[in-house]
């Protein structure tokens, strides 16, 4: 073992920065490879900006989640908090497709207030998940998989299984906006990414986030507020699921209460591919990020090569578990000693 | 073994290195954390090859073994750290891998259960087999696990540091046990920093350092003195008596402090400067008592006084603003995070003081740690290196560092020399008398005697939950701390 006495730090560790951001060289190698499989259409601006709106929804999910893995959690119904803050935005906000409605469980909100309600509402079932789990000490399993089946109903009983189709027109028009060629939920989804990307590596938060998830009874011991870090965890992820709501509404124009789909178990695929551990303590919003890009991007080139969408999962599958691997190997590897 | 040679990148681990045991002897093997003595067993246990030499059991020669074929040939091993599942019995542990089945799945669950209460009777274990290991304290868990090793068919034992969680009491039985397998002609390798343990229970000792072989002698041969100058290449005076930093002001007053289940009617005084000794048994509440102060349990009854002022604690978060600092017995489990960096570790309770509308100032941060790593001599690569690579004594610091950041005035210290290095320890007990010099006070809870002997100045000796003696240290010894610790006991058996 070479330990030498040190004031301060003796330069990066290459090896490390590389074992723990490996998904950063993976993802452009993918991208050159992909260029190549498909004689560069894959890399033609148009191809690019779709996976970048592709990504928006899933991208901003993925946020939330990093937050809460790092944390030594699991949020199984932020796809859920999406579909219904969607649902919520749009037959809420929208007097047309109130009309549509039979039940009438979900009154006419208005555009302005149907947006304020489904974001905070978003915002508060993440809070009541943090709390169930952290003062009831329910595993987070459980408790989100409760919280995912519950809003999924509301979801149903709001719309009466129908999907809703008017949604206020704003939706439709921000969704195909484009400003610098770029349609505006890619800006968002950047903007998100980024902001948190950055505010976390400069924020005390992200300390506390690294140490609660890292080791919550050392960090109860020295003196972090490992309860208030987790249900904030939480409840940042039930917002960003909100926000994703309004995206999907944005890119797709109307929205059914099983429009979910693959959503949740891909926010999962993108932060496990892009490095961050399920055990808590470990990734960052970068590399989630990244993994993000690498699932989407991949889908999209199954299509332009025109493979069954059966085998498209089953390739996705293999991608999770080669990630792993390889992220588990690379994490291990220098402490081997 | 002869002239083992390993290297890892950068390190040459082992030298060539030559170790012989002999049937139903118990070889000692010491040096400093890092002598390689971890690694050539590994080599033994075929955890890892050797780059070269060869290994030559019962005749037969090996240039190299793995775990299946070094279990064949029966050597088995207890690790320092237990490795047992906690979910499981204490019995289902003991025979995990090597179930007694008949007809190829059925447990024959009679017969290991007899199999098993007579080892825990050998051992002279005071819990039932079907504890869960979950809900054992760690000197529990290390029993299990020797019975565990029991369990299998062996003629080599590997015990590395086996008493790190033992009290004098349990190590006692382990020694009797040891001694009974020498008689059966098991050979020992028994790897331990404990030089009065060494003394007492082996028959040859070999010394390493820097991963070469010092010396192999008979026990006669040797005293403590020339061991220890051994192992680190000059002569170290281990018995130093401190100097009292002792003042008339009371910090801290506790009284009839009771949580229930673990510790009864505590009370004590602790004056500023002063090292306050706390002994026992494992069990005796001692680790119990600190965790209260410390706002981890709530007490039932009792009122405890910081300076003058009635105070509750109702968290760490609060003992950490009242001015209490705890460096806990399991440094790992509960001191450190070690994914992160001895930067953030040492800076966790002063983040606040770093930042601003939730921005931090690494910058300062870095300041911060880099000032402490050099005042503890810290041994760090860099401030952002992982405690996890970190020498045991050097993550020892670094949770002491935690609280000279954070303006401790009252440290807690829960066995804070357990694992780690000779050096590394006569360094700690440096610094807690500098640190008492400057005012600070020090409960420090420990089952090293030698070492409460020569820090404090009181030593409190709990029992069963409770107090039961006030030791001037200065006039006192071993045998009437361990009298009082263990009469207590006595009394609560007679009772019961």
């Amino acid at each position: 073992m070479t330990s030498n006495m040190a004031t301060a730090d003796s330069g990066i560790d290459w090896r490390k920065l590389l074992a723990e951001n490996a998904i950063i060289p993976a993802l452009l190698v993918f991208i050159v490879l992909a260029g190549i499989a498909t004689g560069g259409r894959f890399l033609s601006p148009s191809n690019l900006t779709i996976i970048l709106f592709q990504s928006s929804v899933l991208g901003v999910l993925v946020l939330g989640q990093t937050l809460v893995m790092l944390v030594a959690g699991i949020d199984l119904s932020i796809a859920a908090v999406a579909i219904l803050a969607a649902v919520i935005m749009g037959a809420g906000g929208s007097e047309r497709q109130i009309m549509m409605n039979f039940s009438g469980i979900l009154p006419y909100l208005g555009f302005l207030p149907a947006i304020l309600i489904a974001i905070a509402g978003a915002a508060l079932a993440g809070l009541i998940n943090g709390l169930v789990v952290v003062k009831l000490r329910i595993p987070a399993f459980i408790a989100t998989l409760a919280m995912s089946l519950a809003l999924s109903g509301l979801a149903m009983l709001a719309t009466g299984g129908s999907p809703v189709h008017y949604p206020d027109p704003f939706y439709e028009s921000f969704g195909q906006t484009k400003f610098l060629g770029l349609p505006m939920p890619i800006y968002m989804f950047l903007a998100l990414s980024l902001g948190l990307g950055l505010y976390l590596s400069r924020s005390k938060l992200s300390v506390q986030l690294y140490a609660t998830g890292g080791n919550p009874r050392a960090a109860a011991l020295s003196g972090i507020p490992v309860s208030r870090i987790t249900i904030l965890a939480y409840t940042a992820s039930g917002l960003l699921g909100g926000i994703a709501g309004f995206l999907f509404l944005a890119r797709t124009g109307s929205v059914a209460p099983h429009s979910g789909g693959n959503l949740l178990l891909e926010t999962i695929a993108a932060v496990v591919i892009g490095g961050v551990s399920l055990a808590g303590g470990k990734g960052n919003v970068l590399n989630a990020f990244a993994g993000t890009l690498l699932l989407v991007g991949l889908s999209n080139l199954m299509n332009i090569l025109l493979i069954s969408p059966h085998l498209q999962d089953a390739v996705s599958g293999i991608i999770i578990v080669v990630a792993i691997m390889a992220n588990t190997r690379l994490q291990d590897a220098p402490a081997g000693q | 073994m002869r002239t083992i040679v390993k290297t890892f990148p950068g390190v040459q681990a082992l030298r060539g290195v030559d170790f012989d045991l002999m049937p139903g002897e118990i070889h000692c093997l010491i040096g400093e954390n890092g002598a390689g003595k971890s690694t050539l067993m590994r080599v033994l246990t075929g955890a890892q090859r050797p780059d070269s030499g060869e290994i030559e059991i019962s005749g037969e020669t090996f240039s190299g073994l793995n775990p299946a074929l070094s279990q064949k040939l029966g050597v088995g091993m207890i690790y320092q750290e237990a490795d047992l599942v906690p979910a499981l019995s204490a019995r289902d542990n003991i025979f995990l891998g090597h179930e007694r089945v008949e007809a190829g799945m059925i447990l024959k669950k009679k017969e290991m259960r007899r199999e098993v209460e007579r080892i825990f009777g050998q051992l002279n274990l005071n819990f039932p087999p079907s504890t869960i290991v979950r809900d054992l304290a760690p000197a529990q868990r290390q029993l299990v696990q020797i019975a565990k090793s029991l369990s299998r068919n062996i003629r080599i034992l590997v015990l590395d540091e086996p008493t790190a969680a033992l009290t004098d009491s349990e190590i006692g039985y382990l020694f009797d046990l040891l001694n009974e397998l020498k008689s059966r002609g098991i050979g020992m390798v028994y790897v331990s920093h404990r030089l009065d343990e060494i003394m007492a229970i082996a028959d040859r000792v070999t010394v390493l350092r820097d991963g070469s072989h010092v010396a192999t002698q008979r026990i006669g041969d040797v005293t403590k003195g020339s061991l220890i100058a051994a192992m680190v290449g000059r002569n170290i005076d281990a018995e130093a008596r401190s100097t009292s930093s002792k003042a008339d002001k009371v910090v801290l007053s506790v009284r009839g402090l009771t949580v229930k289940g673990q510790f009864e009617d505590v009370g004590f005084d602790l004056y500023q400067g002063e090292v306050l000794g706390l002994a026992g048994l494992i069990g005796a509440g001692r680790s119990e008592v600190l965790e209260c102060l410390f706002g981890v349990t709530q007490p039932d009854a009792g009122s405890i006084s910081v300076e003058g002022k009635a105070v509750k604690v109702n968290s760490p978060i609060e003992a950490i603003l009242l001015g209490f600092g705890l460096v806990p017995e399991e440094r790992r489990e509960s001191g450190l995070v070690l994914g992160r960096s001895v930067a953030e570790n040492i800076t966790f309770p002063v983040l606040d003081r770093f930042s601003r509308f939730t921005f931090l100032s690494r910058g300062k941060l870095v300041e911060v740690a880099s000032r402490l790593v050099s005042q503890l001599s810290i041994k760090t690569p860099s401030l952002g290196q992982s405690v996890r690579t970190l020498s045991g004594g050097n993550q020892q610091k670094v949770v002491i560092g935690k609280w000279l950041a954070a303006g401790t005035r009252i440290l807690l210290l829960d066995e804070p020399t357990r694992g780690i290095d000779i050096n590394a320890k006569f360094e700690l007990y440096q610094l807690v008398r500098d640190l008492t010099a400057k005012g600070m006070s020090v409960i420090m809870a420990s089952s090293e005697m030698p070492e409460l002997l020569a820090l404090s100045d009181r030593i409190l000796v709990m029992s069963e939950g409770r107090l039961v003696a006030e030791l001037d240290a200065a006039m006192t010894d071993q045998v009437e701390i361990m009298h009082h610790a263990v009469a207590g006991a006595r009394r609560e058996g007679e009772a019961a």
